[in-house]
């Protein structure tokens, strides 16, 4: 239930303590803020947040799906932004009704690594943090353990809900449902005999963690004991410098400069 | 003298929202050390009795109980759940909800971790209970590559590094294997032997129900129909079956025979069994009749 999105490793991502990997998301995510009107000034971050999943050990599989919904989501991202920027700059080409400038290429550009290098960030994150590390590190920045938990629980609940939809999917296609006919509407109302029973089922999932936790005496003590903990070391002072040095640089320059 | 583990006494329960109650004028105790098998029908009310003694219900579930409801002497209805909370483990019937981290020895910290023990008490523990159940060797393995079987020995272990008083296993087999199965049920017979635990544990595998309880329950429609240890149980074959329950096969032997005249007792063990069958077809016996 709490597996999520970690996979075992011993990378240098792995390795380091999960609060200066906290820190480096959220510089991650001010830096791609601070540029996000110039696609040329976040490319670098882009840059270092795929660089990070290699260090991270990433799998291709995951890796590929990032990049493919990505390439998915640029397209959408270059339509939207690059007709809104249209009589802004220099045109560059025209396709049809759509102007591009250098503008709008910009700002898409910018629009679309904004919500890119956090996305990966998070998963990099979330991928080399063991969640049980994840929850320690949120303690210790005050949040309550029973909120980190309950956080942790509902990302690992994702590839289980996954799971549990192509479980039901397969149960009714035994049972006949065509999911792959009719035009798009029809197919949507298709869905519904998957999403009660997953809907049910998930709840029963819930229901059922809940009582292993209370039987665990889950949120019993005030101050709660970690066996397992993280340890600062030299690494993630350099981290966590390096990290601060570099994107509070572009941040600067997305800014002002 | 102590108090006794579980104390019930004209317990009625409900879930918030049902109308009738699950379980209906309950009365039972438990001595210290005792294992007690409940046995029965579905929706008879077991499960519903295992989350009243452990105080989920009504404090965890919403839900009615009426009655008295004493765990380790302590009410539970007046003082809370908070007030048991360590002294009662629940293992439940789906292995695979009930591994939650990413390592072995992860699953049997969180508890004592909950409770807020000390670091080293809980590293004891975890290697106490990794000992007891035979998990030596699987501290750093992903609990989600084990087995049906293993997973519930990992939950079981869960549990015990809480290092309860009483433990209550519901249906700890129902989803799992042959193997899994013995592997689930050697365990309870070791922790039986090795520990002072009480033990209530809901079941259906009779044979191994009379080889392991001091006493047996049946449950039908919320109510508890037979109580005593496993002869007097399944002396009374008719009521037994009435209720839904199976009698060990060798009992089953003894019903009919007794039906076709010869007044045998009921054995309910296969070693009991041997011996009264081997008095009856013994050739004297025959020479006798």
């Amino acid at each position: 239930m709490l597996a999520g999105l970690y996979r075992e490793g011993d990378t240098v991502f792995h390795r380091l303590d999960p609060r200066p990997k906290l820190a480096w998301t959220l510089l991650v995510l001010a830096a791609s803020m601070a540029t996000q009107f110039n696609g040329l000034k976040s490319f670098p971050v882009f840059v270092s947040v795929v660089l990070s999943l290699a260090l991270a050990g990433i799998g291709v599989k995951i890796a590929f799906l990032l990049i493919f919904n990505a390439s998915i989501f640029l397209l959408v991202t270059l339509l939207i932004w690059v007709s809104m920027y249209s009589g802004a700059g220099v045109v560059l080409a025209k396709l049809g009704w759509l102007t591009i400038t250098d503008v709008g290429l910009l700002v898409a550009l910018g629009k679309f690594f904004l919500i890119m290098n956090p996305v990966i960030a998070f998963v990099v994150f979330f991928a080399s943090t063991k969640p049980s590390h994840i929850i320690w590190a949120f303690q210790k920045i005050g949040v309550p353990y029973k909120l980190a938990f309950s956080f942790v629980v509902a990302l690992g609940l994702l590839p289980s809900i996954i799971k549990n939809a192509g479980d039901v999917i397969d149960v009714q296609k035994a049972r006949g449902l065509a999911l792959d006919r009719g035009n798009i509407f029809e197919r949507i109302r298709r869905y519904a005999p998957i999403l009660i029973p997953l809907i049910s089922r998930m709840m029963s999932d819930v229901w059922d963690l809940s009582m292993v936790l209370a039987s665990r005496g889950f949120g019993y003590a005030k101050k709660r004991t970690f066996v397992d903990t993280p340890s600062w070391g030299r690494l993630d002072t350099l981290f966590l410098l390096l990290s601060i040095a570099f994107y509070g640089g572009i941040a600067v320059w997305g800014l002002y400069l | 003298m102590g108090a006794l583990p579980v104390e019930l006494e004209n317990v009625y329960a409900k879930y918030a929202g049902s109308e009738d109650w699950i379980i209906e004028d309950v009365t039972l105790k438990v001595d210290r050390g005792e294992m007690v098998v409940i046995m029965g029908p579905s929706g008879c009310g077991k499960s519903t009795l295992i989350n009243v003694i452990g105080g989920l219900i009504p404090h965890i579930v919403a839900g009615v109980v009426k009655g008295k409801v004493k765990v380790e002497g302590i009410d539970i209805l007046k003082e809370g759940y908070r007030a048991i909370v360590g002294k009662v483990g629940i293992v439940y019937q789906n292995p695979e909800i009930q591994v939650i981290t990413r390592s072995v020895s992860e699953e049997l910290a969180m508890a004592p971790e909950n409770l807020g023990l000390p670091r080293d008490e809980i590293i004891e523990r975890v290697n106490w209970a990794l000992e007891i159940l035979g998990l030596r060797g699987y501290e750093k393995r992903d609990p989600q590559t084990l087995s049906g079987g293993e997973k519930q020995l990992v939950a079981i272990a869960s549990v015990l590094t809480m290092q309860p008083r009483i433990l209550m296993l519901d249906e700890p087999t129902s989803m799992l294997d042959h193997e899994g199965t013995k592997m689930v049920l050697n365990a309870i017979n070791n922790l039986r032997e090795n520990t002072e635990m009480t033990v209530i544990v809901v079941e259906h595998r009779v044979e191994w129900a009379v080889e392991v309880a001091d006493k047996i329950i049946v449950m039908d429609q919320g109510r508890i129909v037979l109580e005593g240890s496993p002869a007097e149980v399944f002396s009374r074959g008719e009521e037994v079956k009435k209720f839904g329950v199976r009698p060990p096969s060798v009992s089953e032997v003894a019903y009919e025979l007794r039906a076709r005249g010869l007044d045998i007792p009921v054995p309910v063990r296969l070693s009991e069994a041997y011996k009264v069958l081997s008095e009856v077809f013994s050739v004297d016996r025959i020479k006798e009749r």
